[in-house]
């Protein structure tokens, strides 16, 4: 009898020991993936040819010893463009997920500790924008400002804040019903230092945690944007304008112009994506 | 007045759409320095809000309240006076920030109210940690190393960290086992002989009330019903309310059979109060006049104040 449930206790025990292993590997396989890029984004370039430079004469070459991933029809190296578009599109992603959060989860914990007409026009704001995918409210708000890098990261910021906003919101909800806010009105505090001090912090961890999937995403709508041509213009290097130079010419057997940087975009998105991932089971756990 | 508290007909009325909730309804009280009333009742009976006026953190619909002198309402918004009233909340484990470490909690009314640096406030705060049996080890300790003794020793360390003449106790030792609650209830006791601090405690618990009371408030709906020297009401409640809360409470002795005689009926809404005594629906003695007349708390002998048409004439006290 007790040995049948010991026997089931260890089983369990390793099962959660398993889920543990299993948890932690998204995770450290996704901050492994992002650390190689940072990586190579830092210092491939020292070591390989400037990423504009065009030589007529090698367009299009296959891959091979002297071109890694081949040349594109200017004949520029795929391999350089892509490193050198790491530190663009990774810097670009992280700094508007970070812009996000911290915007989304201001507004969030803002309105649901001061509630009242704040929440409801916070909310409405947020329901409008959330009622058109991220990616189409970016594209509009890139078209209407125009095509500067800035503007790509304002739009995507925009497109990426409502859900900071709900997160935040619904944390700061059920913290301020908890003691210890009218504790600190006792102490003195104000509003801003109960925001501030209080919910903010006890309202953050759950947009944290969004703040690695946001950056995967903001890489696909910052590619995205520049795929169509509206966002990052050539001949900067960068995943979405090469996938669009380079993706006639897999028509014609060309391949490596647009592989190479999807690729890439793949791995970086992945490892933010297995980030988020373990992350938000480990808190969950 | 000499009193370091005066309540005078304090009401207050929440509304929600069009259902109006008469938590308080006209309560009248004073405390003197040094000294300790209890509020009791059932759950329901508006003793938290009423906790929750005194100590400045709503508003009353009507009526006053008054700290040494000052009125609730310059307390709750002046920096200076803020420091006059604090309160120590129910639950121990909402009532600290759990982001935040010991130090910083306990040290919260000093860099707000007199605007210390934290490093500043550091003798005040390993002295208030002492004075509640805590050593300078708990400093950098987050609340969820706590126990639930420890977390409720902090809350009230830092409740009066700032000097306070008067504390709202809100259910402080509901939340903690029988032996700890003993324990917190004798510290509370031994920091009042100390600074001469006046304590509002709220409690259902009737045991803790004859522990740390000095005086004994019955409320019911919003009044109160009863109010006396602890030890008065409880060898000798007057009203019918006071009478069955105290028989609800199990004998100390385990030898002496308890007869349960539950009160019978269950309380009304405080959104629907009925008219006359508002606990004659409930009341074993109420007649045809409970119906009409709303009975006034009035002096029965000089330390004692009842709720009652029938108690109030008839009968020594």
């Amino acid at each position: 009898m007790s040995s049948i449930h010991l026997a089931t206790r260890a089983a369990s025990r390793k099962r959660f020991r398993l889920t543990v292993v299993r948890q932690n590997s998204a995770l450290i396989t996704g901050i492994v993936l992002l650390f190689a890029l940072v990586l190579l984004g830092a210092f491939g370039p020292l070591f390989l040819p400037s990423p504009n430079v065009t030589a007529p004469g090698q367009s299009l070459m296959a891959p091979d010893s002297e071109h890694l991933f081949g040349t594109d029809r200017y004949g520029r190296d795929v391999l350089a463009r892509s490193v050198a578009a790491i530190r663009l599109d990774l810097m670009l992603a992280v700094g508007v997920a970070i812009m996000a959060m911290a915007l989304g989860s201001i507004l969030g914990a803002v309105a649901g500790y001061i509630g009242g007409w704040v929440d409801d026009v916070v909310m409405r704001i947020t329901d409008a924008l959330l009622a058109f995918p991220g990616f189409v409210l970016a594209l509009m708000i890139v078209a209407f400002l125009g095509h500067e890098i800035i503007f790509v990261a304002i739009g995507v910021t925009i497109g990426s804040t409502p859900h900071f906003v709900r997160l935040a919101r619904a944390r700061a909800l059920s913290e301020r019903e908890l003691d210890y806010i009218p504790a600190s009105k006792l102490a003195g505090a104000n509003r801003g230092r109960v925001i501030f001090g209080h919910i903010l912090p006890n309202a953050i961890s759950a947009p944290l945690i969004q703040t690695t999937v946001t950056a995967g995403w903001a890489i696909l709508d910052i590619a995205g944007l520049s795929f169509l041509g509206i966002g990052i213009q050539p001949p900067t290097a960068e995943w979405g304008t090469m996938i669009a130079e380079g993706y006639s010419d897999i028509l014609t057997g060309k391949w490596w112009p647009a592989l190479f940087p999807g690729l890439l975009m793949l791995l970086a998105v992945l490892s933010f994506q297995l980030i988020g991932d373990g992350l938000s089971r480990r808190n969950s756990l | 007045m000499n009193n370091l508290l005066n309540v005078r007909d304090l009401r207050h009325t929440y509304v929600k759409g069009r259902i109006q909730t008469h938590a308080v309804r006209g309560v009248s009280f004073e405390v003197a320095r040094g000294e300790t009333i209890a509020l009791v009742g059932e759950s329901g009976c508006g003793k938290s809000s009423t906790a929750r006026l005194i100590a400045g953190l709503e508003t009353a619909t009507s009526g006053s309240v008054s700290v040494a002198g000052h009125d609730i309402a310059d307390i709750a918004t002046d920096k200076r006076l803020r420091r006059l009233v604090q309160m120590v909340f129910q639950h121990s484990d909402q009532a600290l920030d759990r982001s935040w470490n010991v130090e910083r909690i306990v040290a919260e009314p000093l860099l707000r109210m007199d605007g210390l640096r934290l490093s500043a406030a550091r003798t005040r705060t390993v002295a208030a940690l002492n004075s509640v049996g805590l050593g300078d080890d708990f400093l950098s300790r987050r609340p969820r190393e706590l126990s639930g003794g420890q977390s409720q020793r902090v809350a009230i360390a830092r409740a009066l960290i700032s000097q306070p003449e008067l504390v709202v106790l809100d259910e402080p030792t509901a939340s903690l086992d029988q032996s700890v609650r003993t324990r917190v209830l004798d510290l509370l006791k031994r920091i009042q002989e100390e600074r001469n601090v006046g304590y509002v405690f709220i409690s259902h618990d009737l045991a803790s009330v004859r522990r740390i009371a000095d005086r004994v408030a019955v409320m019911y709906l919003g009044r109160i019903v009863e109010i006396g020297r602890t030890a008065e009401i409880f060898a000798n409640p007057r009203h019918p309310y006071t009478q069955g809360l105290l028989r609800s409470e199990p004998p100390i002795d385990p030898a002496v059979k308890w007869e349960i005689t539950p009160m019978k009926g269950e309380t009304p809404s405080a959104s629907a109060i009925p008219d006359g005594c508002a606990f004659r629906g409930r009341c074993p003695i109420a007649d045809e006049a409970c119906a009409t007349v709303d009975p006034l708390l009035l002096p029965v002998g000089s330390t004692r104040q009842l709720a009652c048409i029938h108690r109030s004439v008839d009968g020594p006290i």
